[in-house]
């Protein structure tokens, strides 16, 4: 089980923060979404700011949020070495160029924060962050180290 | 003439009564463990199964949805109906690419519904989804060989 202090995730965003409530919502794990509840979390992050790997991972490919919009993106990383186990999502995030298979040390850049106000208007911007450990979906930030 | 209009009546909401009884809607949940696939799927779908077929399954009726492409089968939709297999294009290639790479978010999140005619041959088929931040359902007339969209939505869900 890869739970132990060492295992944990780092913030992918630096001194990011959870997503407090916009017009849009709340960022917590569980939060209202219309008849469901959020299954990850939103930190906080200005447009263009750097997003780095929250594990040691490879890169499974690159994810997109939504079927009929493409210009949002994110990436797919499988925790490995220390952070086996993990199965991340993240969104909201442009990838550095070429990132499928990359291997990746926890805290290394993978991109960069789009800007969701075109989309919801009067949204903080924020990534969604969403962690399965071990196939069963959890709230990320129990994971993470420091999140404000 | 008040018998009339009354015999008329009663006649005409039998009708609908008769016919709204002989056409059922069948919900088909997707099936994770290929253990628990369909013994009827093993006529046509040999094992070992691939993690690109995907099947959705009641008791008497399933549906594969086969998302790789190899020498036995094309990529498409097969439906079992009154023991027989047809095979169905996609109705939206794209859509059902990034449906299968992207998965559900949970198995109880994506699954079909059917209406059948009286004689048990399925008239339409409803596709739900609730994938990554997008939910919704395509709504499918069955047209002879093909599946044509006559409903969808789709509601891209702010995070």
């Amino acid at each position: 089980m890869a739970t132990s202090l060492n295992t944990r995730l780092k913030n992918p965003i630096k001194k990011g923060s959870i997503r407090k409530r916009d017009k849009w919502g709340k960022g917590h794990y569980g939060a209202a979404r219309g008849k469901r509840l959020h299954n990850g979390i939103d930190i906080v992050a200005p447009v263009g700011a750097d997003v780095f790997s929250p594990i040691n991972a490879k890169v499974v490919r690159l994810s997109y949020p939504y079927a009929k919009d493409l210009s949002y993106t994110g990436l797919l990383l499988d925790g490995i070495g220390i952070h086996k186990g993990y199965s991340i999502k993240i969104f909201y995030i442009k990838p550095l160029p070429n990132m499928k298979g990359e291997i990746l040390t926890i805290g290394e850049k993978i991109g960069s924060v789009q800007d969701l106000t075109i989309k919801y208007p009067g949204i903080t911007n924020h990534i969604h962050i969403e962690v399965n450990l071990n196939g069963i979906k959890k709230n990320p930030k129990l994971f993470i180290n420091k999140i404000y | 003439m008040k018998k009339i209009i009354l015999s008329y009546l009663i006649l005409f909401f039998s009708i609908i009564a008769i016919s709204g009884c002989s056409e059922k809607n069948v919900k088909l949940s997707y099936i994770v463990n290929s253990e628990n696939y369909p013994a009827s799927m093993l006529n046509y779908f040999k094992p070992p199964y691939e993690s690109c077929l995907k099947v959705y399954s009641s008791e008497e009726f399933w549906i594969v949805e086969q998302h790789c492409q190899n020498s036995k089968y094309k990529k498409g939709i097969y439906v079992l109906e009154t023991g027989k297999i047809k095979y169905f294009q996609w109705y939206d290639s794209k859509f059902s690419e990034w449906a299968n790479i992207e998965g559900c978010n949970s198995n109880a999140d994506c699954y079909y519904s059917v209406n059948l005619d009286g004689n048990e041959k399925i008239k339409e088929l409803k596709y739900y989804y609730h994938i990554n931040l997008s939910e919704g359902y395509y709504k499918l007339l069955r047209d002879k060989d093909l599946l044509k969209i006559i409903g969808n939505s789709n509601s891209d869900i702010a995070s």
